[in-house]
C-alpha cells in the first residue's frame, strides 16, 4: 500500500494506493487525522484502491467524526470494486458522501 | 460424501501475511467458480477473522500461527480457522448491533452477514480456538 497527498480547491485529497489492512492502516489513520488535525478538509480517493477492510474503513470513521466535530468535511471519491462492496457491506454508504470521482466536487 | 481437502496451509500471526492469505483464498474461490463479487465478499471475511485471530487472540503477537483449512463436502465450503493462543470467549462472535458511525465490531457483522454460519467448533482436545464459516458452493449455472 501506498499513499500521498495532493492538493483540490480547499481540500486535501488522500489518495491510497493498493491494499489496506491492518498492516498498514495506521499509517493511514496517521496521515488522515494529521490533515484534519490542519482544519482541512478531506477527500479521500479509492481510484486506485484495490482492498480495504474493516480496519481501514474504521480508520475512515473515525476521520468522519472527527471531521463533523470540527465542521470540516470528508469525501470518498471513486470508490469501486472491492472497497465499494465493502463501504455496501457495512453500510457506511449511507454515512459517507461518495462521489465518481475528485473533480465532482465544486468548492 | 467424503469432504474434499482444498487447502491447508499455516501462517504466521504477523499482519504482513494477510495479503498472502487473502491472495490464497482468492485461488481456492476462482477454481470453485465463485462470481467476482462473491470471491470477494469470502476473502474479506476470512481476511477479518483472521485480523481478529492477531489482534485478540494473539494480542497482536507477531510469532503465533494460523492455519486454515479449507473443504467442501459438494453442498458447501467449509472455512476452518485455527488459532494456538488462549482460548477465547464464543460470544465474542456473538451478533453486534452496530450503528454505522462506530469504528467497532464492523469485522464480525461482515463475517456474518456473508458467510451461510460462522461459529467456533469444540477443541477439547487441542489448544487454541477453530472458527468454522460456512458457505454454499456456488449454482452450477454461475
Amino acid at each position: 500500500m501506498s499513499f500521498d497527498c495532493t492538493e483540490y480547491l480547499q481540500y486535501t485529497v488522500l489518495h491510497l494506493t493498493g491494499e489496506v489492512d491492518l498492516s498498514n492502516s495506521s499509517k493511514v489513520r496517521s496521515c488522515l487525522l494529521e490533515i484534519l488535525d490542519q482544519g482541512k478538509s478531506v477527500i479521500v480517493d479509492f481510484s486506485t484502491l484495490t482492498y480495504i477492510d474493516s480496519s481501514g474503513m474504521a480508520t475512515l470513521v473515525e476521520g468522519l467524526n472527527i471531521a463533523n466535530k470540527n465542521n470540516l468535511s470528508l469525501f470518498i471519491a471513486a470508490a469501486n470494486g472491492a472497497p465499494l462492496q465493502v463501504i455496501e457491506l457495512t453500510r457506511l454508504n449511507q454515512v459517507f458522501t461518495l462521489v465518481n470521482a475528485v473533480e465532482d466536487i465544486k468548492e | 460424501m467424503k469432504a474434499k481437502e482444498l487447502l491447508s496451509k499455516t501462517w504466521t500471526s504477523c499482519p504482513n501475511e494477510l495479503s498472502d492469505i487473502r491472495q490464497n483464498i482468492t485461488d481456492v474461490c476462482r477454481q470453485l467458480n465463485y462470481q467476482e463479487q462473491d470471491i470477494n465478499a469470502i476473502v474479506l471475511a476470512i481476511d477479518e477473522a483472521c485480523t481478529n485471530i492477531i489482534r485478540y487472540a494473539y494480542d497482536n503477537c507477531k510469532d503465533g500461527r494460523i492455519r486454515i483449512d479449507i473443504s467442501s463436502d459438494g453442498h458447501q465450503v467449509i472455512f476452518r480457522l485455527h488459532d494456538f493462543a488462549k482460548k477465547v470467549s464464543k460470544n465474542c462472535i456473538k451478533k453486534k448491533a452496530t450503528e454505522p458511525l462506530q469504528p467497532g465490531g464492523l469485522g464480525v457483522a461482515l463475517m456474518q452477514q456473508i458467510m451461510d454460519s460462522v461459529e467456533f467448533v469444540h477443541t477439547r482436545f487441542c489448544k487454541g480456538n477453530v472458527l468454522e464459516m460456512k458457505k454454499a458452493l456456488p449454482k452450477e449455472d454461475n
